[in-house]
């Protein structure tokens, strides 16, 4: 039998108070515990009366045990709490909290602009989702009685991805313990001792320089504004959150993307998917927004007109595509399939490479030395063409693809894709096959990848291509037994389709060359 | 390998032929006490001396009074030792050629004599007004002992209590070891046979053992003598620990710092593994125990055994919540038990002797003596070992002689930093571990500081209140922020910034440490503040209020003054003073300029006359220009 408050609550052996708390809707202020680590009983916010124990217990490490009575809300526990908390506070820019004007000031007020240091009142990055916030607010806090204390840290800003801000840091260890426990790499550490305890790497190096492996993991349990993504934190609360698939090698890591404004803003591993929770890498932790929403996408169709490529409509732009198949006998044209498709653009692909008996269907970068060797004419290609002077039989380029990778200037028509955000489908993964969701809407007319293929087999009269959605592509290939593949891509690849990921964002740039020398980039 | 007893007979044969020997003997305290009063120098001039007189020089521990290190004994044939006091080299040299070649024992530069016979005005050091109320048990090697030897501690015999457990079934030793009584000598007293009994009866097979030598209490040194005088002892009860749990691996985490006491440690294991008195199968009883020693790096919490788990594991040195306890998971998650240093030297002797004779010491509750390092302002400082219950006025003042300069007795500090600060009206109670909770401190480590009427409680507060929060550990929010918080409020105080209202700040600050606090380090470390405000609130007042410090220590509150009636004009101060803020002419009354002074104290302390007084500063209008 277990009692909380009076009332006799179902448990389980084995758990702590604080789960068994949480499992029955029972309020414990807490700050350092958190579900996805080890208990750590540093914030002491949980503490709760035992009875027959003398003194007071943290709820996050003790277990239950049949016949306790556990008392979670008394005037004693409150006032513990209420002095934790103050002194968590003497030392966290506390004015969003205590200003006589913080109501108004969060109704009223527009949201964050960007600014070098935290004053604690509308600059903090983690405004919104801030969780001393939160308790602030359940326990009605409204003055601190104690010293105020700033302590003057410099802000982090000198490695890529994200800013470290440690005035802001209440020393819960969740960015510790993330590193160490979950991920295994101890970069993050307690540093110092006393009250100069703070939060950093050894020998205070910068992290680029250190073994970290940017997985941001630290940043997405930290509870305040001292770890923020760089090129997400201006952005306040998502308007939604939607899970996909990350498509950028075979590992198949899940992710939770934030939208705001009907942008990509930032992304974090999907909480709800545990088996995964290790392993995210750099590329889709940080990368993906700053690559996706980049400028440079491809975003109209064009053909090429008195040696210029001018933007036209899909309607001029499949049928100039299907001119050139209908002009070139099927052995002169090759496809070139991308490994960042998904598994339904895959299929469709070779099923309209068969339909028009083209045999000649490339895969890698390996596959193009074939266009020489078999006086490929027309190139149909999904990922770039590098060294374009290196193939002198070719007469015709079509480029299917998300940027202007090489090969852009003399193609003849260039289709803008959708990026794999942007589409809803499956992709077979290490892990087995996995979904696609569509987050964002494809910049101005680029499309996904199967529609393009659909819309040029319509445009050469052949059937069978008539679908509205991937789910009805999934469907002929079970009932065909066609299984998707996965495509060979590690994990430490470092192009997307043909272009390199570097090229179009910044920090990864910076990670990349600071690190060449080494075996493993991160 | 050869068996005990002929090991035992070899060791007492040559303990006995060191004081049957034709050569004398030099016994030189050289424990780290010794060496820090300068007992190296004066080795080197006696063994200088030895080219010339056949002489010995042995090397021995600590034998209890600081205040007379360094110390020599010296021993010739058929007489008795006789301790000297406060050598130096030159000295020490004299008193070696007066004694072996004139003959002449100079009773009046001895401070007594050990062993058996007499010498004629010279008492036994047994009856020297420091020893004579003292129960030396632990202790009973210490000084006397080659430690580096280990046949000496064979020849008092060591390994004994060893070779008796061995012989009994593993319970039977936890039985014996409970019903002596001994409580964890580390500071929360827990019984040492029940800690072993849980860790005994957990399932997990794999179990240690762990000495806790990281002492770090300031003004604390007891562990570090024990060690250094007696290490074996120490290893004796670890290894009967070991065997009474069924531990194979042991752990010695002894502080950097010590480096003597490292060195002793490792010649004893090695002394010891030579003897089969560890490793496999010892003396030939089928029990296999080893031990490594682990050197902590200077953290004062690592004493807190589950932080000292964490740096035995490589880890920061930061402690985890208890339950588990390191009795259900220690090192490396196994069963582990954690004992003091005296905890373990004690030991040997109960398993020795009859569980009856131990009890008889102590009280009811509290079983057994107690070293302390007497410290502070008290007459006779040094290493001392009491039966539990002894007053505080015999450790005092029997034992300590007084107070120095026999000045009034304010208070003593108990416990280290964590302890807590008790006033002199309480003379008459005892220290034991009741006794000292009851009163608001711990018995800690064993560490006595005495206080006299010149020190400040609002000061002294501060002081281990410094030491605490630059030793915390920085992981739990009370502890971390909570102490630096309460550091700063009695600074303010005792700059005379303080108000009224800082009272109940300071009891909050209190209440929410040691209540939030995660280990004993943040439980206990405003209760110095505690008892100073509980016993000494008049003294809070006079800061808080009056803006006076009584005892004159806090600098903001007070400002220096000659008087002019008693100044004889000598003008040390003014020639001494680095600002230049006294002036005065030859044979005139001197004067001090406030606003210059930085209060340094030179003038005071050098002043021949006494003519420097500290007036406190509200009393003064200062006339700015």
């Amino acid at each position: 039998m277990l009692v909380i408050n009076g009332n006799q609550v179902p448990y389980e052996e084995g758990k702590t108070i604080l789960e068994i708390a949480r499992e029955n809707d029972i309020y414990i202020p807490t700050l350092c515990a958190h579900e996805r680590l080890p208990s750590f009983g540093a914030c002491r916010m949980c503490m709760v009366k035992v009875h027959g124990n003398k003194g007071f217990m943290n709820a996050c490490t003790t277990k239950v045990k049949d016949g306790m009575v556990v008392t979670t809300e008394s005037l004693e526990i409150k006032r513990l709490r209420r002095s934790i908390f103050e002194l968590i506070l003497s030392e966290h820019p506390s004015s969003c909290m205590m200003c006589a004007q913080a109501e108004h000031c969060d109704k009223f007020n527009s949201g964050i602009m960007k600014a070098g240091v935290i004053t604690g009142c509308n600059t903090c990055p983690n405004k919104e989702t801030c969780e001393l916030r939160k308790i602030s607010d359940a326990l009605n806090f409204k003055t601190i009685r104690f010293p105020m204390f700033y302590k003057h840290l410099p802000i982090e800003r000198n490695d890529p991805f994200f800013d470290r801000d440690y005035n802001l840091c209440i020393h819960c260890g969740r960015c510790v313990r993330v590193c160490q426990d979950v991920e295994g790499a101890s970069i993050l550490v307690f540093t110092h001792r006393g009250h100069d305890t703070k939060v950093g790497t050894s020998f205070e190096k910068p992290h680029i320089e250190t073994d970290c492996k940017f997985c941001g993991q630290c940043v997405d349990v930290c509870p305040t504004g001292a770890l923020s993504a760089r090129n997400q934190k201006w952005y306040e609360t998502p308007d939604e959150q939607v899970s996909t698939t990350c498509l950028l090698c075979d590992k198949g890591c899940r992710f939770q993307i934030d939208v705001k404004w009907g942008r990509m803003v930032g992304m974090r591993p999907d909480p709800e998917y545990k088996t995964l929770e290790t392993g995210i890498c750099v590329k889709g932790r940080f990368c993906l927004p700053v690559l996706l929403n980049n400028m440079d996408r491809l975003r109209f169709p064009r053909i090429r007109r008195n040696f210029k490529l001018y933007p036209t409509n899909w309607d001029e732009a499949a049928a100039k595509v299907a001119e050139i198949f209908e002009n070139y006998p099927p052995s002169k044209i090759a496809l070139y399939i991308s490994p960042f498709l998904i598994d339904e653009a895959d299929y469709l692909f070779t099923k309209i490479a068969s339909d028009l008996e083209i045999t000649n269907i490339f895969r890698s970068k390996e596959d193009l030395t074939n266009i020489n060797k078999k006086g490929i004419k027309v190139l149909y290609t999904t990922e770039g063409l590098p060294n374009l002077d290196k193939y002198k039989s070719l007469e015709k380029i079509i480029l299917q693809e998300v940027f202007s990778a090489d090969g852009h200037d003399f193609a003849d028509v260039i289709l803008p894709a959708a990026a794999f955000t942007e589409e809803t489908g499956t992709i077979t993964t290490n892990h087995g096959i996995m979904t696609v969701e569509k987050v964002v809407k494809a910049p101005d007319l680029a499309l996904e990848d199967w529609k393009i293929v659909a819309k040029i087999a319509q445009e050469l009269d052949l059937s069978g291509f008539k679908f509205i959605e991937t789910s009805e592509i999934q469907g002929e290939m079970k009932r065909l037994g066609i299984k998707g593949k996965t495509r060979g891509v590690e994990e430490h690849y470092l192009k997307y389709r043909g272009t390199a990921i570097a090229d179009k964002v910044p920090d990864f740039k910076i990670l990349i060359e600071a690190r060449k020398e080494r075996d493993k980039l991160w | 390998m050869i068996d005990f007893d002929t090991m035992v007979k070899k060791a007492k044969a040559s303990w006995n032929s060191l004081h049957d020997q034709k050569k004398p003997v030099i016994f030189a305290g050289a424990a780290s006490c010794g060496r820090a009063a300068g007992i190296l120098p004066v080795i080197e001039q006696l063994k200088e001396l030895s080219k010339k007189i056949p002489l010995d020089i042995i090397e021995v521990g600590c034998i209890g009074p600081c205040y007379l290190e360094p110390i020599i004994g010296i021993q010739i044939k058929g007489e008795p030792t006789i301790l000297y006091a406060n050598v130096q080299p030159i000295q020490a040299q004299e008193l070696v050629e007066n004694y072996l070649v004139k003959n002449d024992p100079q009773p009046d530069k001895a401070i007594g004599t050990i062993g058996e016979g007499k010498i004629e005005g010279i008492q036994s050091f047994w009856e020297h007004p420091m020893i004579k109320d003292q129960v030396r048990i632990v202790l009973k090697n210490c000084g006397i002992i080659d430690p580096a030897n280990i046949n000496h501690y064979l020849a008092m015999d060591g390994y004994q209590g060893l070779k008796q457990a061995l012989a009994m079934k593993p319970e039977d030793v936890i039985e014996k070891v409970q019903e002596s009584g001994l409580r964890g000598r580390g500071g929360a007293g827990f019984p040492t046979g029940l800690k072993w009994k849980f860790t005994r009866s957990e399932k997990e097979p794999e179990k240690y053992i762990i000495c806790n030598a990281d002492e770090g209490d300031p003004g604390a040194f007891m562990n570090r003598s024990l060690i250094e005088g007696d290490p074996h002892a120490v290893l004796e009860g670890m290894v009967i620990g070991a065997y009474a749990i069924g531990a194979s691996t042991g752990y010695v985490y002894c502080r950097a710092e010590y480096p003597l006491a490292i060195d002793r440690f490792e010649k004893a294991i090695a002394a010891m593994k030579k003897h089969g008195l560890l490793g496999e199968n010892i003396l030939n009883s089928g029990f296999s125990f080893d031990i490594q020693i682990k050197k902590g790096a200077g953290a004062f919490v690592c004493g807190e055994e589950t932080a000292l788990i964490a740096s035995i594991e490589g880890e920061r040195g930061m402690p985890r919540q208890k339950p588990p306890y390191p009795s259900q998971e220690g090192v490396w998650g196994k069963p582990t038990v954690i004992n003091n240093v005296e905890t373990l030297g004690t030991v040997p002797v109960i398993l020795r002797e009859k569980s009856s004779w131990y009890t008889k010491y102590g009280t009811k509750q509290s079983k057994g003596t107690k070293t302390f390092s007497l410290v502070g302002k008290v007459k006779r400082t040094g290493l001392i070992e009491v039966p539990l219950g002894t007053t505080l006025r015999k450790v005092i003042f029997d034992i300590g002689g007084g107070i120095k300069e026999d000045k009034g007795f304010k208070a003593i500090q108990v416990g280290g930093p964590s302890g807590g600060t008790i006033p002199s009206a309480f003379i008459d109670e005892t220290l034991d571990y009741e006794e000292l909770t009851k009163l608001g401190a711990i018995m800690g480590s064993g560490g006595v500081v005495v206080i006299d009427e010149d020190t400040c409680v609002v000061d002294l507060a501060k002081y281990f209140l410094q030491f605490i929060q630059a030793e915390s550990c920085g992981k739990c929010v009370p502890c971390r922020v909570g102490n630096k918080q309460l550091l700063d409020l009695l600074v303010k105080i005792s700059k005379g910034l303080g108000n009224i209202d800082d009272f109940e700040l300071l009891e909050e600050l209190a209440f929410t440490i040691s209540q939030g606090s995660l280990c004993g380090l943040g439980k206990t470390a405003p209760n110095p503040v505690i008892t100073t405000l509980t016993y000494f609130r008049d003294e809070y007042k006079a800061h808080v209020i009056d803006k006076i410090c009584p005892a004159k220590v806090c600098k903001d509150l007070f400002l220096y003054q000659v008087d002019a009636e008693t100044c004889i004009g000598c003008e040390i101060c003014r020639k001494r003073c680095p600002v230049g803020a006294i002036t005065g002419e030859k044979k005139q009354p001197h004067v001090i300029d406030f606003e210059k002074c930085i209060k340094c104290d030179v003038c005071s302390t050098n002043c021949p006359a006494k003519a420097i007084r500290k007036i406190d500063k509200v009393s003064v209008k200062i006339v700015s220009n």
